[in-house]
């Protein structure tokens, strides 16, 4: 019985939504039937891929008990490089998606740089960055626009039968990086430092690699993300990330992923991306004006985050709980 | 000894003036547990954390196996050999034993993936080779008791197949039948040929289990012998040493007059696992002490009084009469307390804002005249207040963070004398303090108490104790062990009861 309570409260989070993302497709399905279709399920899946691919990143970091502001900017600069240079040719779309990998996890060992060799706080260090990063899209697409050939949009994100390929996608991300790294060392390292750095340090683990290793991997994620936009809009927008930031933070605290750190997993935060997602395009279908999806969307971060802070309502000592909440 | 496994030599070790460490050498053969004795502040901890890497000496040398190393990191530690079992356990709530046991060391497959099963199966091995076999492998940390973590963690230390095993308080939090069974795992262990450095407060534990005592006081060892030649009054002697007769000038105040109502009175209070059913009294005009070896629960019963555990506090606290139990300070300093905090950078001061700042901030109210603060009125009292503590500053407008660390302490203690209370908490108020400072503090101690107000200290210093109190209390395991007042106040006397016998360990 305390075995099945123990992990009823590791997979609270992700039962909670997946039991949400059920609800809210009935609901939407009521409305609007075409949602179960072929081309309903993977518009669906194309809003929420990006969004789940982000959070994954989010949530890296977030088990190492730190967090990363500038996945947005991270998403955007991957989205504008690869609609200004990918060209046509097989070989140059090859050479950018793997370029494109590779500035992923450039802009993610900077922000490790930045945190765990600079002992810079998280959460200032990656806003800066995010302006940083942010400058560099600007400085290669002033506007929105570029081109992206066809044959790589169809990839990502045609369907087969009621199968869309961003699911693929998906899968795939899950399968070589997020799979390999939480079955290895580096995985259990993340974990174990955002549990309790100390006792980290003190267990030899090589707590800065560590910590470094965490924002690469974000980085990695984002840049996939980059690349999906550029292949779902066909083109570039240096602003097309900025939404993703909050957003990927609340797909993973919905998906029961701890800011403190030492907790998490995967399919939490996909379900939390899918969960958000939709509710975000049933504001818009719905035909909410666009002020009031932001004060939504606003409250419904404001209620996932602020939920939770709920657990450090047990602490028993004030300096603890006053403590927590600066990080 | 020709044969020693680990040889320490010259250890020492300076933080800016204060030395935690001094000329400290030690040598331990296989199969010898050498026991670590002395009081808070001895020099123990810093000893530790050379040997295990996490503080490095500025002079000295440590061979293991007759090789000189250089223990820089824990990492390098665990490499010469050397293990240690923190009294902050390194262990991860999140993970299963097995996972916290082989941490780092897991058995990886041809993709660099962690072979599970091959981890479970040398956890398990490793908890039934130190006695264990009762703790599931398998389970998650968090759901274990205190003194099953202790051993799991001493799993993890053996996992490393030290030649050395340092265990740093590994009873402290333990109950009797628990210490028991880490006794005999320790026996297990030594018969197994590893050498042990065992640190303890519980004399009858190192009676049992040490085969030599070692005991620092200041920094400095001051004895050593087998434990044939090993007794409680001799150790205890040794780790106090001469005391400093020249603060003894100034006489305590006298104990309090029994008839006068208490001012104070504190019922069976409990805090879970911090305090188990703490009662006292305190009388106007009284300093009470509480004492004890660190982490018995003095500090949490001050911290609890000011409010400052949000919950799980039961128990009475009744003040002039008053059920007046806080659980948050404003409760607190409503009900008549102020509260001088050891942390003054996180607790104590702003130190950025000026003094004046720092002091009036109790009594903005008070200094309010519609919507204004009265400046003239701040400034008059914070200059009377500045001139009554002797706090060397160039300015009331000097930032507080300024000051030396002394002064600073005035400057807090400034701020609760301005709102005056009736119950004054001091918590360790002089640590890190010069000693001029300390007189000022100490005489603002005494003159609070002419003045009729209740006053409860917890030091870690024994010595304030006979010059300040008038009644000691002595904490053990979240309880009161003992009391001592008036004459009887001595470093010994309260030394004597911290390390009491609980009961006799069986050998």
């Amino acid at each position: 019985m305390r075995r099945f309570r123990e992990r009823l409260g590791d997979h609270i989070g992700p039962l909670c939504c997946a039991i949400g993302v059920v609800a809210v497709v009935i609901v939407y399905a009521v409305y609007q039937p075409a949602v179960l279709s072929a081309f309903g399920i993977a518009s669906l899946a194309n809003a929420s891929v990006t969004l789940a691919l982000a959070g994954l990143g989010q949530t890296v970091v977030l088990m190492t008990g730190a967090l990363d502001l500038s996945i947005g900017s991270e998403i955007s600069l991957v989205n504008c490089f690869a609609a200004t240079f990918m060209g046509g040719s097989t070989t140059s779309i090859v050479l950018v998606v793997v370029a494109s990998l590779l500035i992923g996890l450039a802009v993610g060992a900077i922000n490790g740089l930045v945190v765990a060799y600079g002992r810079v706080a998280p959460l200032i260090a990656t806003f800066c960055t995010s302006f940083v990063y942010a400058g560099i899209s600007l400085t290669l697409r002033p506007q929105p626009g570029g081109s992206i050939p066809d044959s790589f949009a169809n990839l990502l994100t045609g369907n087969w039968g009621l199968l869309p390929f961003s699911a693929l996608l998906l899968l795939l991300a899950v399968l070589v990086i997020w799979l390999p790294v939480f079955r290895s060392r580096l995985g259990r390292f993340i974990l174990a430092y955002g549990d309790n750095p100390e006792s980290a340090f003190a267990s030899g683990i090589p707590v800065r690699k560590v910590g470094m290793a965490a924002y690469m991997l974000a980085g990695l994620f984002a840049a996939i993300a980059g690349l999906f936009l550029a292949a779902e809009t066909t083109s570039g927008d240096p602003s097309i990330g900025n939404v993703y930031t909050l957003n990927s933070l609340a797909a993973a605290v919905l998906g029961g992923v701890a800011l403190t750190g030492g907790r998490g997993g995967m399919l939490g935060p996909i379900l939390g991306a899918i969960l958000l997602s939709i509710i975000l395009n049933v504001l818009s279908i719905v035909g909410i004006s666009a002020f009031w999806q932001d004060f939504i969307e606003g409250g419904i971060l404001m209620l996932v985050l602020g939920l939770a802070g709920i657990r450090l309502l047990r602490a028993q000592s004030w300096m603890t709980l006053l403590g927590r909440s600066q990080s | 000894m020709p044969d020693a496994v680990l040889r320490a030599e010259g250890l020492t070790k300076r933080y800016g003036g204060i030395t935690a460490l001094e000329d400290v050498s030690l040598s331990l053969a296989a199969g010898e547990v050498l026991a670590l004795l002395g009081a808070n502040g001895a020099g123990k901890s810093t000893l530790v954390k050379m040997l295990s890497g996490n503080v490095t000496p500025d002079s000295g040398s440590i061979a293991i196996g007759g090789a000189e190393r250089h223990l820089t990191s824990p990492r390098v530690a665990f490499e010469a050999g050397v293990a240690t079992v923190h009294q902050e356990l390194s262990l991860f709530g999140s993970l299963t034993v097995a996972q916290n046991i082989l941490i780092g060391r897991e058995a990886l497959g041809r993709l660099g993936h962690i072979k599970e099963e091959t981890s479970l199966r040398r956890a398990t091995a490793l908890l039934a080779e130190i006695g264990v076999p009762d703790i599931a492998a398998d389970a998650r940390l968090g759901t274990l008791s205190l003194a099953q973590r202790q051993l799991v963690e001493i799993a993890k230390a053996i996992s490393f197949d030290p030649r050395v095993l340092i265990l740093d308080e590994p009873t402290s939090a333990l109950g009797l039948t628990d210490v028991h069974r880490l006794l005999s795992v320790v026996r297990g262990l030594r018969a197994k040929g590893r050498a042990i450095i065992f640190i303890s407060h519980r004399m009858e534990e190192i009676e049992t289990i040490a085969d030599s005592v070692t005991i620092l006081r200041s920094g400095r060892k001051v004895g050593a012998f087998p434990r044939q030649s090993f007794t409680r009054d001799r150790a205890l002697e040794l780790m106090l040493g001469e005391t400093q007769q020249q603060l003894h000038a100034v006489p305590p105040p006298p104990p309090a007059v029994q008839t006068t109502p208490p001012i104070l009175q504190v019922a069976d209070l409990r805090l879970d696992g911090r305090l188990n059913g703490v009662s006292f009294d305190l009388r106007p005009g009284e300093v009470l002490g509480l004492a004890g070896l660190e982490g018995q629960g003095q500090k949490d019963m001050l911290f609890a009084l000011f409010g400052l555990f949000r919950r799980g506090l039961r128990g009475d606290v009744i003040i002039r009469g008053q059920a007046r139990r806080a659980s948050r300070p404003l409760q607190a300093i409503a009900a008549g307390l102020a509260f001088i905090p050891d942390d003054r950078k996180n607790m104590g001061g702003f130190m950025f804002l000026p003094i004046a700042h720092n002091i009036a901030v109790t009594i903005l109210d008070r200094l309010r005249r519609f919507l204004f603060l009265n400046a003239r009125r701040e400034t008059a009292i914070v200059a009377e207040l500045i001139q009554r503590l002797a706090i060397k500053c160039a300015s009331a407008d000097a930032p507080l963070g300024s000051l030396s660390g002394g002064n600073q302490q005035k400057v807090i203690a400034a701020k609760w004398l301005a709102f005056e209370r009736d119950i004054y908490l001091f918590c360790d108020p002089t640590r890190g303090v010069d000693a001029g400072a300390r007189e000022t503090i100490y005489a603002t101690i005494r003159d609070l108490a002419a003045a009729g107000k209740g006053i409860i200290l917890y030091s870690t210093d024994m010595v304030e104790f006979p010059i300040l109190c008038s009644r000691v209390l002595v904490f053990r395991g979240g309880k009161i062990a003992g009391s001592v007042s008036g004459a009887e106040v001595s470093e010994e006397s309260i030394l004597a009861l911290s390390f009491q016998d609980t009961g006799a360990v069986a050998a």
